[in-house]
């Protein structure tokens, strides 16, 4: 075996490459080959093993030097593989990032505003589609894909009530706790059942259910989304003359829509029941003096604003999840970015459609 | 008889840059037309214009005698019932199995009984050399079986016209030459109009009646592949050289051959 550097019988310059052509091998071999200006002969005698890039860098010596590299003494496993790339395609890029350009901070400031008006756009037509799906439509002979919103409301609701319930307990138990500490002092531990019942009905059950969902099912559903848009399968049934809204955004909002106010009252009960747990164990109030109060501190329109609050939150996050999924840009980080928009975009608007309803309720009296 | 596909004038941009520039051609009844060009040339977004995906922002364009600019969605949809359309990377919806992907559009007519659907899935996957494929899902096969089975969903409702996108990209080359001979196949039996995009030189000469070259977004040549071999534009000249030379000097099995003892 010669050593690196030396020269062959022809007078071409030797590189000669160890046992196993790697990164770290080939950036070497690389290096020596560079050094010589006329042909080269790539001595491959030694290898016994050789990765992608050791691979790879031979293909760029000869596409670099041309006619001036000869390899010698390749292992046919080597060789097999080099055959059967597809080198056609790979070449085609010839610089990986080479057409991104930086746009300038003006431009990138503007156009994201115009994206940010054109989503709203594209979420309110997507709200007023959804109910023309949902109210119009099956009454002109479109059918609406009920299968399809069963099948979303098994995995966006059904699935979600162990942690819904599981939260709302533990909402429950904490209220109670600090309700009774407070009330204590005036001698109406008992009046704990009376804030535990409608805190959690009018407010924190559909507020905290709308969380958990937007963070379970919402980014489920901008994940998915937006994952069927960067791979064509949307194009795919636009091609095929199925309308993508109707048949995959409208079952996951109908699902959400209708899965949240039942979610919401799950989550009410449990909640009470937390504090039922807190009350009567730990402070020794009488059961059924906490049944009576909670029966009578809570009205049928306190049920209804929050069932009101939750179908409203349920389109608000479902909406969220498919408006970001369908206006997903770029790949992998594309989707990343949508799942976790989804996320945090879903969070404000349920606190600020909340805040928005308390204020409604409060100055029209409810 | 009238042109399958008709463009006058087409120009589309996305935001600044000019994507096409007043392309006019047409596709004639049951031809197989390929278009080609370097990448970024605008051939996938005339494909997109031709299926409906994107909208001409100039001039006219028809497929099977509609402007699909001027329908409104619902007549577009069911349009687009007579095209077919094969992705770059098959486009099968990956939460369904092979069978429910190509069942797709047959379920979407409710006159279609569930038996029937079963037959036809059955006979498009075999045709493509699929069989026996409809319970696997589609991230079971292969880059070349998903491709297999995207033609056979784009062939599924028995289309007037197929568009096919980079079908031979990241292929080996047997794999290639056979979905080149599948297409012909079709071709052959059905008598189905095609419109191909790629920039493999090798498969557009094979299956191609007449090639349409697309140089930043220009038509330079329309012909047949004897024709676009011998055109004297220098442009279309230099691509075809540069893909012919790439195809023999680029390819892995010939650095083997070239270069190694």
């Amino acid at each position: 075996m010669e050593s690196p550097g030396s020269e062959s019988s022809n007078g071409a310059a030797v590189a000669v490459a160890t046992e196993r052509l790697d990164l770290e091998a080939a950036l070497a071999l690389a290096a020596r080959v560079a050094e010589r200006p006329g042909p080269v002969v790539v001595d491959l005698a030694a290898v016994r093993a050789f990765t992608g890039a050791g691979a790879a860098s031979l293909v760029y010596l000869v596409r670099s030097r041309g006619d001036g590299v000869r390899v010698h003494g390749a292992p046919e496993d080597l060789k097999r593989y080099l055959r059967e790339l597809p080198l056609d395609e790979i070449v085609q890029a010839d610089c990986l990032g080479c057409g991104i350009e930086e746009e300038p901070f003006l431009v990138a400031a503007g156009g994201g505003w115009l994206d940010f008006v054109d989503g709203m756009r594209y979420f309110a037509q997507l709200g007023l589609e959804f109910l023309y799906w949902v109210c119009i439509a099956p009454f002109r002979g479109v059918r609406l894909r009920v299968g399809k919103a069963v099948t979303e409301l098994n995995r966006m609701g059904v699935e979600a009530i162990p942690i819904v319930a599981l939260i709302a307990l533990l909402m429950g138990v904490i209220l109670a706790l600090n309700a009774a500490g407070q009330l204590r002092a005036y001698g109406a531990e008992k009046y704990t059942a009376n804030l535990v019942g409608i805190a959690l009905t009018r407010e924190l059950a559909p507020v905290i259910t709308a969380i958990l969902v937007a963070g379970r099912s919402g980014s489920a559903v901008a994940a998915e989304i937006a994952t069927m848009q960067v791979s064509e399968e949307i194009d795919a049934l636009r091609v095929m003359g199925i309308n993508p809204r109707a048949f995959l955004l409208v079952p996951k909002l109908l699902a959400l829509t209708l899965g949240m106010p039942v979610l919401v009252i799950l989550a009410s009960l449990v909640g009470i029941g937390g504090g039922f747990l807190v009350a009567v164990e730990a402070l020794g109030l009488p059961a059924r003096v906490y049944w009576d109060q909670t029966i009578s501190a809570l009205h049928v329109q306190d049920l209804a604003l929050g069932g009101i609050k939750a179908l409203v939150f349920g389109a608000l996050v479902g909406l969220t999840g498919c408006t970001l999924g369908m206006r997903v840009r770029g790949g992998a980080t594309g989707v990343g970015r949508v799942t976790t928009n989804a996320v945090v975009v879903s969070y404000v608007l349920v606190i600020v459609a909340n805040a928005l309803f308390t204020l409604l309720f409060f100055l029209i009296g409810l | 008889m009238a042109p399958v596909v008709a463009a006058r004038g087409v120009s589309f941009r996305y935001g600044e840059r000019e994507v096409l520039d007043g392309i006019s051609f047409e596709v004639r009844a049951g031809e197989i037309v390929t278009i080609m060009g370097p990448s970024g040339c605008g051939k996938t977004t005339l494909l997109r214009l031709i299926v409906g995906l994107e909208r001409p922002q100039l001039g006219e364009l028809r497929v099977l005698g509609e402007e699909l600019s001027t329908l409104d969605e619902d007549r577009a949809d069911r349009f687009r019932r007579r095209l077919g359309m094969c992705f770059q990377f098959g486009a099968l919806l990956n939460s369904l199995t092979v069978g429910d992907n190509l069942a797709l559009p047959l379920r979407e007519d409710p006159r279609v009984p569930e038996d029937l659907i079963s037959i036809v899935v059955r006979s498009r996957l075999s045709q493509v050399g699929l069989a026996g494929a409809e319970e696997r899902l589609p991230a079971e096969l292969s880059g070349g079986m998903r491709k297999r089975a995207g033609l056979a969903r784009a062939l599924v409702l028995d289309p007037e016209l197929v568009l096919f996108d980079e079908p031979t990209s990241g292929l080996d080359p047997v794999t290639a030459a056979g979905l080149d001979r599948t297409i012909l196949d079709v071709r052959r039996r059905t008598g189905t109009t095609m419109v191909v995009v790629t920039h493999d030189l090798a498969s557009a000469m094979t299956i191609s009646d007449r090639l349409v070259v697309l140089i930043e977004g220009r038509i330079r040549a329309i012909g047949s592949p004897g024709e676009i071999e011998r055109c004297t534009d220098a442009s279309v000249a230099d691509f075809v050289k540069r893909r012919a030379a790439a195809a023999a000097a680029g390819g892995g099995a010939a650095i083997v051959a070239r270069h190694f003892d």
